[in-house]
């Protein structure tokens, strides 16, 4: 529980007037952040509230506009301050992405300052030492021999964590009685619940003795178990700075989403056509990956969408349907078909009438120095073919018709396909698998990087090939996306399948407040 | 830039290595009109590089597919001395010898398949250690002695004068290269090598069993490889237990220049040829000139960089425009 003695001690950073614009975007406006000593200061907002932008600033990766101050015990500093220049304040970080070396050894990753600035001989022995005694002391069973690939994936954001700590110590190990600062960017996001307090226990063991922690985070209950003031963004701005503990769960909430909670207008339901039986979807029992328990029945011609905080399992669900990872069980019925999920592989599922729109366009989804019309050809050329011969004439003509139909500019087949727009890209990764009409199309994070016209576009192409009465799966946490695309929106928490919403519900502040808290019913329907 | 301007330029890079080809020609033709232009050298010039332009071709098939194939030349050089041995010391006629090295060299794709596609080692890695114990083979076969005698036939089907002078052996190259040209382009198999190269991933992700075509290509390679050691031993009339291992670096070169020129960007059967012919009348004209030996060496490997070199500035242009 928050260490009372923390309110007591003066701030170790201060943070005032800092803005930040990109292009024409506000994307920080006059923030203001203060991190005491002994306190765990947890930063909540929405995604594209400016968190990792204020991260970044913090870190000297962007710079403010000018106006921007920064105190550090009570000091004014200069921004951007150097990574450098912050290590020797006592500052350390860590990012989202942990900045482990998977294929190094723990004591290798742990001691990864002292080895780079090692003078002319590494004193491997004392280093081990070191590891050792830090590995202990946060009760982690670890062997610093062990290589971080092998560990367990919930070691990871422990030893990045650990390792931050050593950081911090070591720049005041000549100045005694100086308080450091730690700031965590979600590090517990690929975390499991059970695994998660060990983390939040060693968080806690370090704000205690007097240093300052930033944490950032989406997850609730840890913001509640662990720290003592936070301080909420939206659209850039501070919109709340409470204590935790005045604070309630829904006020917190509302504080995130923002505006009230009101029932939006109601949407035009899915349109049912008369091959609603043959293209009748069900997912049981779906496990495997993050997933624990997934299963759903979609109604025919409807948009899903399944969202969750990171580590829900809710991008994973579309992989595992798709046989792009391997279900650890579960059965997926498409009309009389029982597909079971354990053995799916990629080139199963397109058999069986499914198609994916991955995440990572460009590494995943398309080959950009191939063309348009190569691109879009991928999945059909056997259905081109006389005689074993790729009848490339009429090949091409299809291919060409297809990226009209779906509006891809400039309309020559032949470029390449990094010379066009994101937009203009995911359009023809549409095309690809449209042309196939899949009964069931997965689209992860489908509008990822695309402009605000293409972006409408492409939820008026998907709309429209559901109201032929096929199925679209959406897995994504843009709750604006899920909010204009879909008829049903289901809600995973920790593997499983919470709420599901529909209708007048979907709004984007009841996904988002959904999200964000299993607890709230908010007039959804049951699983 | 403007449209023609840019339509120039792509007719550049598109006939570029053919119009080199032509150049050096020219120019070796005014230099020494009379040994160049002899009808014996150009013969002789087009017909014995059938090897080289077969192992490049076999190295266009597996860097299609995204794989390096360094054991291809080592398997040249053990298809011509499997035939060798079978057919002067076992006196084993000359057609099941050929069918034992071809089979042989299906056998070496199979394994480099296992080695690289199950088992996951990277393939430069893997070939190159199969290349060595190929090359090991090969000498303890061999005794380490070259071999001649190798049945008439085979060398009535290679090298004697049959169109114009010309042997039979350009013949099957430039049959080779229509055949190669035609898998490529209008196979659906040949279109699917291209996408497993570019990206395993999202042809994994689009459905296309990407374990079975990089080994289907791997052997493929190793079969085309092995083709070029039977022309090989009838070029020679017998084998070397060391030479092909100097063909490999110009056929990297050959592949790699090929693939600047006509389809610019991939790997290509009419690229390839223009390229090894490119290459080999520049040495061919160098050599007239009386220049050493060494030369080959230094125009294959300058060759090989400048090649990749220039698709890759060729490629960040395109990038940056």
């Amino acid at each position: 529980m928050p260490a009372a003695l923390g309110h007591t001690l003066p701030p170790v950073f201060e943070l005032r007037n800092i803005s930040k614009r990109f292009g024409g975007e506000q994307a920080l406006n006059s923030v203001d952040i203060d991190v005491r000593g002994g306190e765990v200061h947890g930063l909540l907002g929405p995604n594209g509230s400016g968190k990792s932008t204020l991260i970044k600033i913090l870190s000297g990766y962007h710079a403010a506009e000018p106006g921007a101050e920064l105190m550090i015990h009570g000091q004014p500093q200069p921004l951007p301050l150097t990574s450098t220049a912050f290590r020797r304040l006592g500052f350390s970080f860590v990012h989202q992405d942990l900045g482990l070396i998977p294929s190094l050894s723990v004591l290798e990753n742990l001691c990864i300052d002292d080895i780079t600035s090692a003078g002319w001989r590494i004193h491997w022995r004392s280093l081990a030492r070191h590891a050792r005694t830090l590995l202990a002391e946060f009760g982690l069973d670890v062997d610093p021999k062990a290589t971080i690939s092998e560990l367990p994936p919930w070691h990871r954001p422990l030893i990045a964590v650990v390792r931050a700590i050593g950081t911090m110590r070591a720049a005041m190990a000549d100045a005694p009685g100086r308080r450091g600062a730690l700031i965590l960017d979600e590090p517990s996001a690929r975390m499991s619940e059970d695994t998660v307090g060990h983390l939040l226990d060693v968080i806690r063991s370090v704000a205690d003795p007097g240093h300052g922690v930033l944490l950032v985070s989406h997850d609730l209950d840890e913001i509640f178990s662990v720290t003592d003031r936070v301080t909420v963004l939206r659209d850039g701005k501070v919109v709340g700075a409470l204590a935790t503990a005045e604070t309630s769960r829904a006020q917190l909430v509302d504080l995130i989403v923002g505006g009230s909670r009101r029932p939006g207008p109601a949407r035009v339901g899915p349109v049912t056509g008369p091959s609603a039986a043959a293209t009748d979807i069900e997912i049981s029992g779906l496990r495997g990956a993050a997933v624990r328990d997934f299963s759903f029945r979609f109604r025919p011609g409807e948009i899903v969408g399944v969202t969750g905080l990171v580590g829900s399992g809710f991008d994973d669900v579309g992989a595992l349907l798709f046989g792009d990872r391997r279900a650890a069980a579960g059965i997926l019925r498409i009309g009389a078909r029982q597909e079971p999920l354990s053995r799916m592989t990629p080139e199963r599922a397109v058999g069986a009438g499914m198609a994916l729109v991955p995440p990572d366009r460009l590494s995943q989804g398309c080959i950009p120095e191939l063309t348009v019309a190569e691109n879009i050809a991928m999945p059909v050329l056997d259905s081109f073919t006389a005689a074993g011969t790729i009848r490339r004439r009429k090949m091409d003509r299809q291919v060409a018709g297809w990226a009209g139909q779906l509006g891809v500019t400039p309309a020559n087949p032949e470029l390449t396909l990094s010379s066009l727009s994101g937009g203009n890209q995911q359009k023809v990764l549409l095309a690809k698998w449209l042309q196939l009409h899949p009964r069931l199309l997965i689209a992860i994070e489908p509008t990822q990087g695309v402009d605000v016209g293409a972006r409408a576009e492409i939820f008026s192409l998907l709309k429209d090939y559901a109201t032929h009465g096929r199925a679209i799966l959406c897995c994504s946490t843009d709750t604006d996306q899920l909010a204009q695309l879909c008829d049903a929106v289901c809600v995973m928490h920790a593997g499983r399948l919470g709420q599901v919403l529909r209708g007048a519900n979907i709004t984007r502040e009841r996904i988002a407040a959904a999200v964000l808290d299993p607890s709230q019913p908010d007039g959804a329907e049951p699983p | 830039m403007t449209a023609p301007e840019q339509r120039i330029r792509s007719l550049i890079q598109k006939y570029g290595v053919f119009a080199a080809w032509a150049g050096t020609i020219v120019l070796f033709a005014l230099v020494e009109p009379h040994t160049f232009l002899d009808r014996q050298n150009i013969t002789s010039t087009l017909s014995s590089q059938a090897v080289l332009v077969l192992l490049t071709y076999s190295l266009v098939v597996t860097l299609t597919a995204g794989e390096y194939d360094v054991s291809a030349a080592a398997v040249l050089t053990l298809s011509s001395m499997v035939i060798a041995i079978l057919n002067t010391e076992d006196h084993l006629n000359i057609a099941l010898s050929v069918l034992v090295a071809l089979a042989i060299g299906v056998l070496v794709g199979l394994v480099n398949g296992v080695i690289i596609v199950a088992i996951g080692v990277d393939s430069i890695i893997a070939t190159l250690g199969m290349s060595s114990v190929i090359s090991g083979l090969v000498l303890w076969i061999s005794g380490g002695n070259t071999l001649s005698g190798i049945s008439g036939s085979l060398v009535t089907l290679v090298v004697v004068p049959h169109i114009f002078g010309l042997s039979l052996s350009f013949v099957y190259v430039v049959a080779a290269t229509l055949l190669l040209w035609y898998a490529l382009s209008y196979l659906p198999v040949g279109r699917r090598l291209l996408y497993v190269g570019r990206s395993r991933e999202v042809s994994r992700l689009t459905g296309l069993r990407v374990g079975r075509l990089r080994w289907g290509a791997l052997v493929a390679g190793s079969f085309i490889a092995a083709v070029s050691g039977v022309l090989y031993a009838g070029t020679t009339g017998g084998a070397d237990p060391t030479s092909g291992l100097a063909l490999l670096l110009p056929a990297f070169a050959g592949a790699f220049l090929g693939a600047t020129t006509i389809q610019p960007g991939r790997f290509n059967a009419w690229g390839s040829f223009a390229a090894v012919y490119f290459l080999v009348t520049g040495i061919d004209g160098l050599s007239l000139l009386g220049i050493q030996v060494f030369v080959q060496d230094l125009f294959y490997g300058a060759a090989l960089i400048v090649a990749v070199s220039v698709s890759l500035l060729a490629r960040r242009r395109a990038r940056a425009s």
